[in-house]
Formats: structure tokens, C-alpha cells, sequence
């Protein structure tokens, strides 16, 4: 309320508090809804004083000026109200002028929302990742808490038993959950189908403040008894999806994974859960974990397995560093107890708007949003020059009437502000337009990211929210300010009697006007050329990422997977499922080979295991190393293309009976038997485990990201071993997509309740998957700011030129006339177009430089200075720039030097 | 006429303060709105049509004395001026002049 009655002027300020509060206080004896009743009218004052002093101001002022009195003296301080109304006159000029030249506004209405339009849609989408809180109870309490291990570079999850122990014991949190998603197969009535759903502890909702819209949510029981609480809450979209928003579903039973759960409640339609990216269809109580999938059953109680996601909600007062420091003391405290499961473990406790989609990527997310929000906002400068230029040229047209003002007494800084309303009202309406173009944008972008082709339901939800209007006003005042202000400060230089006295050709003794273009139009190049050099970087980025060496074949290889598990098999079935599948897919016409495997490179799926060696520490410092582990099965080499270098690849007689055997890949090799030959070697995955024998080497592969360093990765049979879910890969020799259905068929041949998923060529799965797909989308999108750059840009000098011939056709009528040849002012004109681009290619080379040492981080095998991509982009431009300037110079060449003179 | 008329609801507030006598202040002027038409009236109207009212000078304000319930502040009291009460008598003239004869079809 105190916001509204700032409407009111100071000194009646209190009075009018005091008055509301004693009608607040007569209302309370009554009945009545006093809380609505404090809001309307504290809204009514906040519309209706301002509202109503403006339309005073205005009568007084028309008043006055009925009296024909001066609206100012020059003596007094104007009053607000006053200043209010020479506003809106301003305003009111500028928008006539605006409508009297509708394509000057309409260009510049387009640049400005082009510039603001991939700002709205780059701040979307970084609004999305770091600013947008989560609908829930206080969410900037929240932290995202996970562990650094010495396994992986990057933080990986917590174990369930560490979480009750660093929840007991904490004293920084409130609370504490954990979370996981996990794929299940789900049955109502009809056929099973997959379906994700977030498995979580029982306290997840209660921390969280999220209370469901029908139904309940967990209660307390239902987190603590293991296999006690066969009970699921519904995501909202699911419900309205699945069962159509029927609010009679709470009661209802549905099987996971074969297991009988009772629907108990539905999340609020706000709430998208705690995964970032992931659309998960419902919750399940984590105490369900044995019957979520076969290879959780028992990781309630194994301390090592850091597979949980973990969310805490800070007490009041304590900082995330305050937090950090403390949970890492009890991690060591942990550490001391259990030192096996526990080793090196330090925690990362990160604000929860800094850990999406992953806490890995906490240290990054600034950096690449700093550098994308830096390349549009050099996109916006670029309009911002083309708009200060069409501006300048509009004022140079304009300076009669500017003088006239002037003369009528109208001071520079009125002439100022007159102008910049002109550029303010462009600004708005840009940004009105960016907008529009910004959610089209980003828009596009999300339906991208769900269209990924991977296992997982993305969702992205890019949905505007104030942010982001707040962003574009604030970007369209700014622009219209930038690009307003200059040229109206120079053209309330204009020299009064000059002007007059010159009439209407008082631009051509000046070159000031065109001078100031010209440093716009360098400007612009220079701009633009960095714009394009960062993409050009980006590209090759993506070009050497291409031709990496990853491992494995690209081409002519299909690959699909199931997941038998869920669907109950037992491992003695599903190894007879997979063996069967893939010898009647070998058979297939197109089929070269194909072999089961239980991992995809790059499916975000991995699994690390400890290795011991027999007799001796694994490496000089420690008795353990850990290294990526894939199962697959026979003749898995030659089907993935991943050449086998020595020793042997996996066969049939390598059974489940059979000695255990393995395969390592060279970079593991080389760091457990520096110097030796690996093969006959002996490691074990276990403390107890059995002694595993090396038979074979094969070449090092890329797993997670493309840019990784190689790996340790070891192999063993899919028989010796089980997983579910598994891949058949399927080398081809036609085209791999073309086989896609008649392998689903063998899968359904083999038994129809299997559901089928990620069916995908691996050119697909690495264009556009987690391989190349991230670092093709930045090459795009910063391709196409260099591509919106270049093309206003060009505009820009287009226009200079052309307006510059155009200035001077009564001095190219004289040279014509005086038998210049026409090749000659050809070249004159085209010659001053170069001379500009050439001074603003010098620029922008010196500034890519600069700039573009801050991306080496995201750049892949290219130096920030290579030479390709500079010499490419400054021979593009330079073409552009050729063309720009060419065709206002033909332009100039057909001036006929009969009118041109006439017309002195 | 007068070189500023009386609005429809300023000629509301200006007969409420001439109800209440010279002590009339928003909340009571408020109140007797309310209770004689039955209208709502909020606060910011009511302190909009006194603002304009004092400055067409129909209506004088004073602060008057501090009061504990007020925090020791004190309130601004209302009063009509004379001269307002013929432009009200004026107005309500007009008024019954265009109704005479409409009224009895009713």
C-alpha cells in the first residue's frame, strides 16, 4: 500500500496513509474482505492520481497556451507536471513524424526488433537455466548438493545411505532429499508402455512446500519401510494426458513393472519436478527401489553407489559457502567411518538456479552465457549503428525544420530530447516486435531440444515470463537511447543561421554528418566481422569434431534397444532374448552383423567400476582405479567398427560357464601394464570378486563427450556379465534407417510386450545427441547472429554510399559532364564503399582477436587465431561489401549531368 | 456558467463535506457517500475530486490539530466555501429544469 500512496504528492502523503488506515480499521469491525478491500484501493490510488494530475497538467497547459502565455519561463524550475506534458508533446511529434514517413519507420522498426528479437530469444533461453526459480516454497533456499569423486572429472550423485547420515547430521539444512529418475514399464489397462517416473524420498514433497491438487502427496510412513509403499503421484501433464484431468483416479491401481501401485495423488500443474530437462510421468517413493528396475534391488543400502540426486533447503542465514564448508566437514567425518565406500568424496553444494541441467556444468553456465548473451548484444549494436545511421540521414533533411525550431526559441536540450522521443518510440516498437520474434525463436529452439533422440522425454519449457519482458523493455529503452543519442545530439548542433541562410541544401558544405556514418558504417563492419569470425570458429569446431576419431563406425549402423528387465524377464531369458534377437536380425537381407552391447557411446548412460590387479597396486599411488565398464556380445568388435588391435574379440564359447575374460581398450593398457603386454594380465572388479584374464586390446573410444580426453575402458561378455537395458547394434550394408522396421519386427516377433525404444542410425544419434548435437546447435545459432550481423551490416553500408551519391549527384553530373568516364565514377564510388569496409575489416580483425581468446574454452582443436576461418570470413565480407557499394556506384554512373545540373 | 464546472461525483464529495459541516475529512466523506447512494467510493476518488476541488477553489483545507489516535499526526479538514453552495444550487437547478416534465411519464 505504501507503493501507492508514493503516487501522492510528499506533503499530503501521511494524511492520506492515515485516512486509508482508519477506513481499513472501520472496515474490520465489519464483515467485510478487508485485505481485498486494502488492495483496491491502494491500486485505485496507484491508477487513478497519476491519471489524474496528467490529465490536470494537460488541461492547465492547454489553458495556458489558450492565454498565449509562454508554457516555460525561462526562470522557474519547471513542474513535474509541466515536464510530464512537454513529454507527451515530444512523444505525440515524434509518433506524427514517424507516421509521415512509414518505410523509414518501418526499416527501422524491423532493425531494432531484429536486434532485440535474438537478444529476447538468447536471454529465454538463459532465463531458463539461471533464473527462473522453481515453483516451490522459497527456491532460492534450495541447493543442489552431489559429490566429487576421483572416479569422473565432474560431480556425480550421493548414496542413499550417506544421505541419511549427512541429513541426521547436518546443521546448515532444513531439509534434505534425494531424487532419481528411472525408466519403468507402466500398464493400466492396454499394453505396457515406458514411462519415467522420479523416484524420491518420502520427504521430497513436504521439503519442497509442493502440496498435490488432488490426492496427497508421500507421508511420512511411506518413506521410511523398504517395499512399504506400493503408492504413486501423478505429473499433472500425465494425468491430464493419460487419464484426461479425472480427479476420480486417486484410489486407482496401475502395475509398475509388473508390481501393483495405487494412484494417491496429482502434482500441481506449476510443478515440473526437480529434474531440469527430464519430463518425468510420476513420483514413486524411493523405498520402492527394488521394484523400479532389476539392477537397483539393494542400493538403499550400498554406501559406494552415488547414484542419487540430492536437493537441501538452507536454514535461514547460512550461506551457500557457509553450507558447503560445513556438509564438506561431515563428508570427512563420513569418510573416516566408512573409508571403502567413501574415499575422497568432497561435496558440491551449488545454488539449485546454478546446477541445471547438471552440477556439472554449474562452472560453465556463466562463462557460455556471458559469451552468447555477448555475441547478440553485438548483433544489437550493429542495428543500433544502422538505425543512429538512418537517423543522421533523416536529420540532415531535417535541419530546416530544426532550425525553425531553434529560431522559435527552442532550447538544444528540448531538440535532444525531441529527437531521442523519436528513437525511444522506434525502440519500444522494436522491442514489440523482438518480442514477438524472441518467443518464435526460442520457441523454436525448445520444440529442437525435444525432438532429441535420446531415451529420456525432454522438456524445455521456454516459456516467457517477466524476465524476459522486463529484458526486452529494458533492451528497447536502452537501444532507442544509444541509437537516438548521437545523432540528435549532433543535429542540435546545427548552426542556425547556416542552415537558413543556405536553404535547402544545408547539408553539402558539412561533412560532420557524414563523417560521423562513416564511424558508424567501420563500426559496423568491424562488428560484424567478429560476429562472423566467432561463428566461423564454431563451424570448424564442428567440422573437427566430424572427423574425430571416436572409435567406432558412423555410418551404416542402426541401433536399438530394449529393455527386458522391466518387462520381468529374469537374466537366464533375457540373455536368451538377446541372443535370439540378434542372431534372427543377422539373418535379415541388409544385415552384415549385429551384436548386442550394454552400453551407447554418448547415450548418457555409464557405468564405472573399481579394478584391482592381482599382486601388485593398480597404479604406483593407488591400490584401485577406476575405469568405464561396457558388456557386450560376441563379435561386438567388428559389428561396432571398434578394431580389436591384439589378442582376440568376444565369441560364443565365452559363456556364462566359461573363465572370466576381458578386453581393455589401449589407454588402460598403457596405464596398468606401462611397458608390458597386456593381454594374459589379470584384474578383478571386486574385493572378492573372481580374477578376470585380458585376451584383448582394442583402440580407445570417445564415451561422454566428444572432446574427452580417452578413457579407461575395459569390456566383458554380455553372458559372463548381464544388463538390461541393452543395445543391439546392427551393421548394415544398405542404408541403416531403411531396416529400422523390419528389426522393431523381430523384437515384436520375439515377444510383442517388449517395448522397443531409441531405434536410431548412429549418424543420427551423434548429429544430433549429445556428441555433435550441442556443438552443432551453437554453430547454428551463432552462424546466424554472424548472418543477421552481416546482413544489417551491409544495409548499413549500403546506405551510406547510396546516400552519399545521392548527396553528391550534382558533383558527379559536373565530372560526367566535364568527360569523366562513367568506369571512372564507377570506381570513385566503389572506392569510397572499400575504403570503409577495408578501415572496418583492419578493426574487426584486431577485435576478433580479443574477443575470440574468450571462447577457446568451447572451441574444439581450432586456435582462437585460425587463419582459415579469419581469411575466409574477411574475403566474404569484403565480396559483401563489393556488392554494397556497387550498386549505389552503377547507380551514380547513370546520373544524367543535364539534370543533375539543372537541379543546382 | 463558471469557467470550471462541477463534475458529477465532485458535486457528490462537495455536498457530502456541506453534510458534515466544517470538520468533513475523507474517511466520513466516504462513508456519507456510501450510505446516501449506495455507490462505492474509494479512497483515491474521493482525494482526487477534493484536490480538484480546493484548486477550483470550492472548497478551503486546514490541517487540524494533532490527534493521538493518528500517531500525532493530524488530519486535513474540509470546508466549503460559500460561494459553492450557489454552484450547487445552480446545478441542481439545471438538473430539475431538464427533468420537469420527464419526471411524471416515469
Amino acid at each position: 500500500m505504501s507503493l501507492a500512496v508514493r503516487c501522492v504528492p510528499r506533503s499530503r502523503r501521511d494524511e492520506v496513509r492515515d485516512d486509508l488506515d482508519e477506513g481499513l480499521r472501520a472496515r474490520m469491525d465489519g464483515n467485510q474482505p478487508v485485505r481485498l478491500w486494502a488492495w483496491k484501493q491502494a491500486l485505485l490510488f496507484l491508477l487513478r492520481v497519476p491519471a489524474a494530475s496528467t490529465a490536470d497538467a494537460w488541461r492547465e497547459a492547454r489553458a495556458s497556451r489558450r492565454h498565449g502565455r509562454e508554457l516555460l519561463s525561462p526562470t522557474s524550475r519547471p513542474t513535474l507536471e509541466q515536464l510530464m506534458d512537454i513529454w507527451l508533446q515530444d512523444f505525440r511529434y515524434a509518433a506524427r513524424g514517424l507516421l509521415g514517413s512509414k518505410s523509414f519507420t518501418a526499416v527501422a522498426v524491423l532493425t531494432f526488433g531484429l536486434g532485440i528479437g535474438v537478444n529476447t530469444a538468447i536471454f529465454t533461453v538463459v532465463n531458463a537455466f539461471m533464473f527462473r526459480p522453481l515453483p516451490v516454497e522459497q527456491p532460492e533456499q534450495l541447493v543442489v548438493i552431489a559429490s566429487q569423486t576421483e572416479l569422473v572429472e565432474f560431480p556425480i550423485g550421493i548414496s542413499y545411505p550417506n544421505y541419511l547420515d549427512y541429513r541426521e547430521r547436518t546443521d546448515v539444512l532444513q531439509g534434505m532429499i534425494v531424487y532419481v529418475p528411472q525408466p519403468v514399464s507402466l500398464r493400466d489397462e492396454g499394453p505396457a508402455e515406458r514411462a519415467w517416473v522420479e523416484m524420491v524420498s518420502g520427504n521430497y514433497f513436504d521439503m519442497l512446500g509442493v502440496s498435490a491438487v488432488h490426492g496427497r502427496t508421500f507421508n511420512e510412513e511411506e518413506g521410511r519401510v523398504q517395499g512399504g509403499a506400493p503408492v504413486m503421484v501423478l505429473d499433472f501433464g500425465y494425468w491430464q494426458r493419460e487419464y484426461g484431468g479425472d480427479p476420480d483416479v486417486i484410489g486407482h491401481t496401475v502395475q509398475l513393472n509388473g508390481y501393483p501401485f495405487t494412484i494417491i495423488g496429482v502434482a500441481p500443474e506449476d510443478f515440473p519436478g526437480t529434474e531440469f530437462m527430464i519430463a518425468v510421468d510420476g513420483y514413486v517413493s524411493v523405498m520402492m527401489i527394488d521394484q523400479m528396475g532389476p539392477d537397483l534391488a539393494g542400493l538403499l543400502e550400498a554406501r559406494a553407489s552415488k547414484i542419487f540426486r540430492s536437493m537441501g533447503r538452507l536454514q535461514p542465514g547460512v550461506t551457500v559457502a557457509q553450507a558447503a564448508a560445513s556438509l564438506n566437514a561431515l563428508a570427512d567425518e563420513l569418510e573416516r567411518e566408512y573409508p571403502q565406500a567413501n574415499r575422497s568424496v568432497d561435496l558440491v553444494v551449488v545454488p539449485e538456479t546454478m546446477a541445471r541441467p547438471e552440477v556439472a556444468t554449474a562452472s560453465m553456465l556463466p562463462a557460455v552465457a556471458a559469451i552468447f548473451m555477448g555475441l547478440v548484444a553485438l548483433v544489437l549494436l550493429i542495428a543500433c549503428a544502422n538505425i543512429a545511421n538512418l537517423l543522421i540521414a533523416r536529420a540532415s533533411t531535417r535541419q530546416k525544420e530544426i532550425a525553425i525550431r531553434v529560431a522559435l526559441g527552442a532550447g538544444r536540450f528540448r531538440i535532444i530530447r525531441q529527437l531521442i522521443s523519436e528513437s525511444t518510440i522506434l525502440g519500444f516498437l522494436g522491442g514489440a516486435v523482438g518480442v514477438v520474434l524472441g518467443i518464435w525463436a526460442s520457441n523454436y529452439l525448445a520444440s529442437g531440444a525435444e525432438d532429441f533422440p535420446i531415451d529420456i522425454p525432454i522438456r524445455f519449457n521456454l516459456a516467457p515470463d517477466y524476465r524476459v519482458f522486463l529484458f526486452a523493455f529494458g533492451m528497447a529503452i536502452v537501444t532507442g537511447l544509444i541509437a537516438g543519442g548521437l545523432p540528435a545530439w549532433r543535429a542540435s548542433r546545427t548552426s542556425l543561421v547556416d542552415t537558413l541562410k543556405e536553404g535547402g541544401r544545408a547539408a553539402k558544405g558539412r561533412s560532420g554528418g557524414q563523417r560521423l556514418r562513416n564511424v558508424l558504417v567501420v563500426a559496423q563492419v568491424a562488428v560484424s566481422l567478429v560476429l562472423l569470425v566467432a561463428a566461423g570458429l564454431f563451424l570448424r569446431s564442428l567440422q573437427n569434431a566430424r572427423s574425430l576419431d571416436i572409435g567406432f563406425r558412423v555410418e551404416n549402423t542402426l541401433m536399438v534397444s530394449v529393455d527386458p528387465g522391466l518387462s520381468g524377464y529374469e537374466e537366464e531369458r533375457a540373455q536368451q532374448l538377446y541372443q535370439d534377437l540378434a542372431e534372427r536380425v543377422q539373418a535379415l537381407p541388409g544385415v552384415v552383423e549385429a551384436s548386442i552391447s550394454g552400453f551407447v557411446p554418448f547415450g548418457g548412460r555409464a557405468v564405472i567400476n573399481v579394478v584391482r590387479l592381482e599382486g601388485r597396486w593398480a597404479t604406483e599411488e593407488s591400490e584401485t582405479l577406476a575405469a568405464f565398464l561396457n558388456v557386450v556380445g560376441p563379435d561386438y568388435f567388428r559389428t561396432a567398427g571398434t578394431p580389436v588391435l591384439r589378442g582376440r574379440g568376444f565369441t560364443a564359447q565365452d559363456s556364462a560357464d566359461a573363465p572370466g575374460v576381458a578386453l581393455v581398450n589401449e589407454s588402460m593398457a598403457r596405464t596398468l601394464w606401462p611397458g608390458e603386454e597386456a593381454i594374459g594380465k589379470r584384474f578383478a572388479t571386486s574385493a572378492e570378486g573372481p580374477w578376470i584374464e585380458v585376451v584383448g586390446v582394442t583402440v580407445d573410444t570417445k564415451l561422454i563427450f566428444i572432446w574427452e580426453e580417452n578413457r579407461l575402458v575395459f569390456y566383458v561378455p554380455m553372458a559372463q556379465r548381464y544388463s538390461s537395458p541393452a543395445t543391439l547394434f546392427v551393421h548394415t550394408d544398405v542404408e541403416p534407417s531403411s531396416l529400422a522396421a523390419s528389426v522393431r519386427a523381430e523384437v515384436t516377433a520375439l515377444d510383442p510386450d517388449i517395448p522397443v525404444y531409441d531405434v536410431n542410425t548412429m549418424q543420427t544419434h551423434l548429429e544430433d545427441g549429445t556428441a555433435l548435437g550441442i556443438v552443432r546447435v551453437a554453430a547454428l545459432m551463432v552462424g546466424s547472429f554472424g548472418l543477421v550481423g552481416l546482413l544489417l551490416a551491409s544495409i548499413g553500408l549500403y546506405g551510406v554510399i547510396s546516400y552519399s551519391v545521392n548527396q553528391r549527384t550534382h558533383e558527379i553530373g559536373v565530372r560526367l559532364a566535364l568527360g569523366a568516364a562513367s568506369g571512372n565514377v564507377l570506381k570513385m564510388v566503389v572506392r569510397q564503399g572499400m575504403t570503409l569496409a577495408s578501415v572496418g575489416l583492419g578493426v574487426g580483425i584486431l577485435l576478433a582477436l580479443l574477443v575470440s581468446r574468450g571462447l577457446s574454452n568451447m572451441l574444439l582443436d581450432v586456435s582462437s587465431t585460425d587463419l582459415v576461418t579469419y581469411s575466409t570470413v574477411t574475403v566474404f565480407l569484403l565480396g559483401v561489401a563489393l556488392l554494397a557499394s556497387y550498386l549505389p556506384a552503377r547507380r551514380a554512373t547513370s546520373v544524367d549531368p543535364l539534370t543533375a545540373l539543372r537541379s543546382l | 456558467m463558471p469557467r470550471q464546472s462541477l463534475g458529477e461525483f465532485e458535486q457528490l464529495v462537495l455536498l457530502a463535506c456541506v453534510r458534515l459541516g466544517p470538520d468533513a475529512y475523507s474517511v466520513p466523506i466516504i462513508a456519507e457517500i456510501e450510505s446516501r447512494t449506495g455507490r462505492n467510493a474509494s479512497h483515491a476518488a474521493v482525494y482526487v475530486a477534493l484536490k480538484r476541488l480546493e484548486k477550483k477553489g470550492y472548497v478551503s483545507s486546514r490541517l487540524g490539530d494533532p490527534i493521538p489516535e493518528r500517531g500525532g499526526r493530524s488530519k486535513r479538514h474540509y470546508e466549503v466555501l460559500p460561494h459553492s453552495l450557489e454552484e450547487l444550487r445552480a446545478a441542481r437547478d439545471a438538473l430539475l429544469n431538464m427533468w420537469e416534465g420527464v419526471e411524471t411519464s416515469r
